[in-house]
């Protein structure tokens, strides 16, 4: 059974000028113990979608336009405000692009771990838990480093430390917001080792957003992607991404420069991500397709089935 | 003759230090040496604080070197008379990662793009300088209706062709491209990237791109300079560096690329380490200290930078030269 179900979500967003439907229609499940990534270029909704799985959005200006979200078998939108804050955090931790915002720079980062196993681990809440946890995302010499302030630490200490904090309360889902988008790339690639490490040793299941195609290949199971507030191909990664379907993925993956493919003009796609205010009708993508048809700007095309749990959002390319 | 030829540039920073009136010195660029052909480019690659911002500024200018030379077609930039330096000035230009940073976000785009033709003095007619900024801007792909809107009203990639938009008023003929991509998505990293290369042959313009992502090193670059900690490590043809890496910190880079894990890599024990602080940069070798191969003489000796072929230059104690 899922640990997470996200069953046909949608959210939106009011300003002075009006309401936009920003997510619209997300589903997706994620196993125990799956990695799966949620991928898309910015403003696709990614990270939204993320904190509204456990309806961390303001409202307003965020407002939540039907679906549903569970987790461990809670239905999310049913839970009290209790329940609901013991869930985040708890079954569910997050870790963001900047560690540095969620630290407090007044204290010790052993004291603010400290803080998260007495909220949901309070049996734990001791050092000797405290130096495990920090042993377990890899800082060397446990002991000394968790009398450190925030800013005696490098962005990749950082990044360690929040995911210590975020797994003291033995999560069943970690959610990492582009955890490593701000670092370098040795030091990108050294945090996502160390997330993939601990999702087989503790079982707990991960959802990677990104918006980096190869961060998918190195990590994914299974993958979803976004184009302007909707999933427009979802399924195992080494498929979408070896054999993508939906025209947008393709294209993605064609404007992206590989590594070892020299120099050459690369295949760019035309125009530019819309904003939600300006969402094309029908298909969001027709406005930058090179496969689309003049039903294309009509009617917004449904997730098809395309066999062996693959989904796409693309009338032409899997006919109903 | 070269277009551009830098020799042993050092740039060192007076930075407070720990204890009162302390000062200390932070070694940015570290003896860097290289040379740029007109409508080639050169990549700099390289993490975080390693200098590749500070030896780019010093090219325009912003930046005064501690040591060193650099020359522009034989002149050195450092002792030019002044109607040199102006001609150097609209000579060399330089892109940003920031677009919006680097726009004035309280003049329109006419105003800015216009801004360096005026100063330069290039053209002095008001319907002829606005003839010219709709060339210019239709060169990068925006349409007249641009001129008179403002930076804010604009996505990140169309800010990015309006900065390059700029920078080419003054006909150039190097650009200094300081991560110019890095802030775009990949759909507008490719467009701005076309660009730059379309633009290259047009006007045969030379570039230093600078960058961290390989990837695009490698797909715009002739010539490639890996950095660490101020310093070159790897120098040469930007090919043969990104298919066979000589120094193990280039080695580490590449692995390190997100998609690019193989199945020979599996067994590779991945990155370590955090990179050392440019204040207290190791003695020896500066990458020893992450270095999977390091021996005794990488931590005493610093390796300097030799040529293993004749063009491709490595600065590490266990490569060997080629035949
Ligand atoms: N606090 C907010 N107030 C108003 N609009 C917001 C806010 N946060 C997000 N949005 C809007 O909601 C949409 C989805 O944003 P979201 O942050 O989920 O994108 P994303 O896919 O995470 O992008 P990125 O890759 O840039 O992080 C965007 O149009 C964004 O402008
Ligand atoms: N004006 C300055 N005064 C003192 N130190 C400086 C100054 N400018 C840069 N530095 C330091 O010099 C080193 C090199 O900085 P630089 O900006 O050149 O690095 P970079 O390679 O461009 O890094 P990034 O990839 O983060 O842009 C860093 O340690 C930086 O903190
Ligand atoms: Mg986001
Ligand atoms: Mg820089």
């Amino acid at each position: 059974m899922a640990l997470l179900e996200v069953n046909d979500l949608s959210i939106e967003l009011s300003d002075r000028q009006g309401t936009y439907r920003i997510v619209d229609g997300l589903s997706l499940d994620i196993a125990p113990g799956e990695s799966f990534c949620l991928i898309g270029e910015s403003g696709s909704g990614k990270s939204v979608t993320a904190l509204s799985l456990t309806r961390l959005l303001p409202s307003p200006p965020f407002s939540y336009a039907g679906g549903e979200v569970r987790i461990d078998n809670q239905d999310v939108f049913g839970l009290d405000d209790r329940t609901l804050r013991r869930l985040r955090g708890g079954k569910v931790s997050y870790i963001f692009q900047d560690p540095v915002a969620y630290l407090n720079p007044v204290h010790r980062v052993g004291t603010q771990i400290l803080e998260m196993l007495k909220l949901h681990r309070p049996e734990k809440a001791n050092q000797e838990r405290i130096v495990e946890l920090l042993k377990l995302v890899e800082i060397p010499a446990p002991e000394l480093r968790l009398k450190d302030y925030p800013h005696q630490m490098s962005g990749g200490m950082l990044q360690r430390v929040m995911i210590a904090i975020a797994l003291a309360s033995e999560p069943l889902l970690l959610v990492a917001d582009e955890p490593t988008t701000a670092l370098d790339v040795t030091v990108q690639e050294q945090i996502l080792r160390l997330l993939e490490k601990l999702r087989r040793q503790l079982g707990m299941a991960v959802l990677l957003i990104s918006h980096n195609l190869g961060v998918v290949h190195d990590f994914a199971d299974r993958v979803a992607v976004m184009y302007a507030g909707q999933v427009v191909e979802y399924g195992k990664a080494t498929e979408v991404l070896n054999a993508p379907q939906h025209p947008y993925t393709e294209a993605l993956l064609e404007a992206a420069p590989r590594i070892g493919s020299g120099q050459h003009r690369l295949q760019a796609i035309p125009g530019q991500v819309p904003p939600p205010h300006s969402f094309p009708s029908g298909c969001r993508f027709h406005t930058r397709c090179n496969l689309t048809e003049p039903s294309c700007s009509i009617s917004v095309p449904p997730l098809h089935p395309a066999g062996d749990g693959r989904m796409v959002r693309c009338p032409i390319r899997v006919p109903s | 003759m070269k277009l551009l030829e830098v020799q042993e540039l050092e740039i060192r920073y007076r930075v407070q230090g720990n204890g009162f009136r302390e000062r200390r010195y932070l070694q940015a660029v570290n003896q860097i040496s290289f040379e740029l052909d007109r409508g080639r480019t050169i990549g700099l690659v390289g993490e975080s604080g390693c200098g590749k911002s500070s030896l780019a500024r010093s090219l325009v200018l912003l930046e005064e070197p501690t040591n060193g030379e650099i020359r522009y077609q034989g002149r050195n930039i450092l002792n030019m008379n002044r109607a040199e330096r102006k001609d150097y000035r609209r000579s060399v230009q330089m892109i940003f990662q920031d677009p919006y940073g680097s726009l004035n976000p309280k003049l329109t785009v006419e105003a800015s793009v216009a801004e360096g033709i005026r100063l330069q003095g290039l053209m002095t007619k008001p319907d002829q300088i606005q003839k010219e900024v709709i060339r210019l801007l239709e060169k990068v792909g925006l349409d007249a209706s641009a001129t008179k809107r403002y930076p804010r009203q604009f996505s990140g990639g169309q800010r990015q062709r309006i900065g390059i938009a700029r920078a080419l008023a003054v006909r150039p003929e190097l650009i200094v491209c300081d991560e110019p991509v890095s802030a775009l998505d990949v759909s507008v990293q490719a467009q701005v990237i076309n660009l730059l290369r379309e633009l290259q042959t047009d006007f045969q313009l030379s570039y230093l791109f600078i960058t961290h992502d390989l990837a695009v090193v490698e797909n715009i670059s002739h010539e490639l300079m890996v950095m660490y900690l101020g310093q070159i490590v790897e120098q040469g043809p930007a090919k043969k560096i990104i298919s066979q890496p000589k120094h193990p910190y280039s080695q580490m880079l590449i692995a390190s690329i997100p998609g690019n894990r193989t199945e020979a890599d599996e067994n590779w024990s991945g990155s370590r380490g955090d990179i050392p602080s440019p204040l207290n940069v190791p003695p020896g070798c500066p990458f020893h200290s992450r270095c999977p191969l390091a021996e005794e003489r990488c931590r005493l000796e610093r390796p300097l930078l030799k040529p293993i072929t004749p063009r491709h230059l490595v600065a590490c104690h266990l490569v060997a030269t080629e035949d």
